[in-house]
């Protein structure tokens, strides 16, 4: 039984794990089958367990009765001795079925009457029997197991024991029976599990084939289509099931519709906002573009003061010669000279700005130090003008990867934000240090100021495009550094306060940032 | 009555047991039929005690219901020796030959008168006459001497009552000697 649950129970494990899942029709007839055959093999089983007990227990009894008789009836041929008369009544027991033998066994073990007469007057000398002898009055059973059996039952008399009828029969019979009622329950299992078999599988074709219908529907819809009805109903659930699929399906076909609807408004609406963001970004552009100017203008205005005076001074100069008769050919020229130097050198300077401002063509690799004095080249005269000391210290001069001019702008816009800083707060002397190092394969360009610093609610939103506390600020500057330094070089930048004022760095990786 | 010699009492030992003498027996079972049995018990026992055995002291005597109990007995080695009478020992012969090969008769009794045919008073004596007379011609005819075979018995002699005298004082000495019966 145990080998037979072991297999079963392999079967299935095989059966429902192997293969992934496995169709509907195939479950309902393996399961069925199975089942089926499970409870009809435990009802043959418990059949065959129920008969074989019976058949047992109904053979001790009738050998126990057989032994009882042959005490009763044997009792008074021992009182009298007569051996052959008790052979006689042990001899009448010759032709029961099955008897391997029965005898009358006396207290000291010799034999007084025996099926086979031969064996009369012999002793008895095995264990089991000796054991007999000594035992109490009842039923003794010697041997008892499926091929054979031997009891004892006293024969008594006076409340003595003073034999023993003993008696023996073979059990072929019962296991010829048992073994034919096996064959028969096994045969009937078999037979059992095919007709399940058979019968599962019309039944699992019918109820599959509604499933079928329907799971092929689902598919259906699954893969787009919106032009097909489940049309299953052999039976009341899968009628309905096919309604509420059809029902699903309409929902399905309204939902995406509206959804469709939805979509399409939201194109138009998402290409308004679009165009909205590039209108904005474009004033942005503009702002940046007049802002960048008025910077311009404002620096090319510190740069010419000085050579516009002298100018000034040279053309009072030459009038005062002339009215004195002083003018000479020479001095003329010489005026002349000096004249056209400052003009040059004013055009030089507007030249500068030019290519400041001139966008970058590609991006290559440049010195972080060369276009940070680029930058401070343009507003060193407004610095100056304003006493502002600039202190740049350089540890190390690394090149990065990116466009020069950019890069000089975004210091530039930082610069100025210290020198408004300093002007702003009446700081004397305002001092602007920069600092150039190398770190981690990082250039690092610290910017600090003694501006009094920036309060921490503006702190965090300093980078942030149209955030300004200025009363003229665009809030573009600082915006267009971080997109700059972020996005165009690849590199990082954050402000802190430091000291009594306000310390920007940036960080960028070196060489070819692509 | 008839065949008076063989009316005797025969008493059977195994013939591996080696006894020889009737005080062999001392200290042993003797089986025997039942105790009122002339031949096969009274006649041995008297015999024993005529050679030096006392039965009531001597022996164990096991009354064992049957003539062929009592051969049986000694067979089985369950007594020492058996008391019967010569029929049923050559009624066991034919049956048990095998058997019978084991044993052997260790002595054999006097002869005394055989059992007799009494009829009732109440009968009349033409009648008891008449069948005497065909009892005793048995033998004379092919037809009677089947009949006789079967007892068996050679054939019927006529007795009188005092022919049985001597069974009386057989009795009167066995009870007063041997057992008591009377």
């Amino acid at each position: 039984v145990k080998d037979i649950v072991n297999i079963l129970s392999k079967i299935y494990s095989r059966a429902v794990s192997s293969k992934g899942p496995s169709t509907l029709r195939v479950q309902i007839v393996f399961n069925f089958t199975l089942v089926f055959s499970i409870l009809i093999f435990i009802a043959a089983a418990t059949v065959f367990f129920v008969q074989k007990e019976y058949l047992y227990r109904s053979n001790s009894e009738e050998i126990t009765a057989l032994a009882r008789s042959l005490a009763v009836s044997s009792r008074s041929w021992i009182m009298a001795n007569d051996v052959t008369g008790l052979q006689e009544v042990v001899t009448a027991f010759k032709d029961f079925p099955e008897i391997e033998y029965a005898m009358i066994i006396s207290g000291d073990g010799r034999v007084l009457g025996h099926l086979n007469e031969k064996n009369q007057g012999l002793f008895l000398s095995d264990p089991l029997s000796l054991s007999l002898l000594n035992s109490s009055v009842g039923l003794h059973v010697l041997t008892d197991n499926s091929e054979f059996l031997d009891l004892a039952w006293p024969v008594v008399y006076d409340s003595r024991v003073i034999a023993w009828s003993r008696v023996a029969v073979r059990r072929t019979r019962i296991y010829q029976n048992l073994m034919m009622l096996a064959t028969g329950s096994i045969l009937f299992v078999i037979l059992s599990g095919l007709i399940s078999f058979i019968v599962s599988r019309l039944i699992a074709d019918r109820l599959s084939k509604d499933v079928t219908s329907l799971s092929d529907a689902a598919g259906l819809i699954t893969e787009g289509r919106r032009d097909i009805r489940a049309s299953a109903g052999v039976s009341m659930e899968m009628k309905k099931l096919s309604e509420s699929l059809n029902t699903m399906l309409d929902d399905l076909i309204s939902s995406e519709s509206e959804l469709r609807s939805l979509n399409e408004a939201l194109e138009v609406k998402v290409a308004l906002e679009v165009d909205s963001n590039r209108q904005k970004d474009m004033l942005l552009i503009q702002q940046s573009r007049l802002a960048a100017m008025g910077e311009m203008i404002h620096n090319i205005a510190h740069q010419w003061r000085q050579p516009l005076n002298s100018v000034s001074l040279i053309v009072q100069n030459l009038q005062d010669e002339f009215q004195n008769n002083e003018c000479t050919i020479e001095s003329i020229d010489a005026t002349v000279t000096k004249i056209m130097s400052l003009l040059l050198n004013m055009s030089r300077t507007i030249e500068d700005f030019r290519s400041f401002f001139r966008p970058d063509k590609q991006k290559e690799p440049f010195s972080v130090s060369a276009a940070i004095d680029s930058a401070l080249t343009l507003i060193d005269a407004s610095l100056h003008s304003y006493g502002i000391i600039i202190e740049k210290n350089i540890q190390s001069n690394p090149e990065v990867f990116g466009f020069s001019n950019q890069f000089s702008q975004a210091i530039l816009n930082i610069i100025s934000n210290s020198k408004e800083a300093i002007v702003h707060e009446h700081i004397s002397p305002g001092i602007i240090k920069i600092d150039i190092s190398s770190e981690d394969y990082q250039a690092v360009i610290k910017i600090t100021d003694n501006g009094g610093g920036i309060k921490p609610e503006v702190l965090s939103r300093m980078f942030e495009p149209y955030f300004t506390t200025k009363s003229a600020g665009s809030g573009i500057g600082l915006y267009m550094t971080k997109m700059i330094v972020e996005r165009n070089m690849s590199g990082n930048i954050t402000a802190q306060n430091y000291e009594t004022g306000t310390r920007i760095i940036i960080r960028l990786p070196y060489g070819n940032s692509d | 009555m008839g065949d008076d010699h063989k009316f005797t009492g025969v008493i059977l030992v195994r013939r591996d047991s080696g006894i020889k003498k009737v005080t062999d027996l001392k200290g042993k079972k003797i089986s025997y039929p039942a105790p009122t049995a002339l031949a096969a018990t009274m006649m041995p026992q008297y015999y024993f005690y005529t050679h030096g055995l006392n039965v009531m002291k001597d022996a164990e005597n096991i009354y064992v219901g049957s003539q062929e109990s009592s051969i049986m007995n000694v067979y089985l080695g369950f007594t020492s020796a058996a008391a019967t009478w010569p029929l049923p020992w050559e009624a066991f012969q034919k049956e048990h030959p095998d058997k019978a090969k084991d044993l052997m008769v260790a002595w054999e009794t006097e002869p005394l008168i055989n059992n007799g045919v009494v009829v009732r008073n109440d009968i009349s004596p033409e009648l008891a006459e008449a069948v005497a007379k065909h009892m005793s011609e048995l033998h004379l005819s092919e037809e009677g001497r089947i009949i006789l075979s079967r007892m068996p018995l050679s054939g019927f002699e006529r007795a009188k009552n005092k022919d049985y005298k001597i069974i009386e004082n057989f009795l009167k000495e066995f009870s007063a000697k041997v057992r008591p019966v009377l």
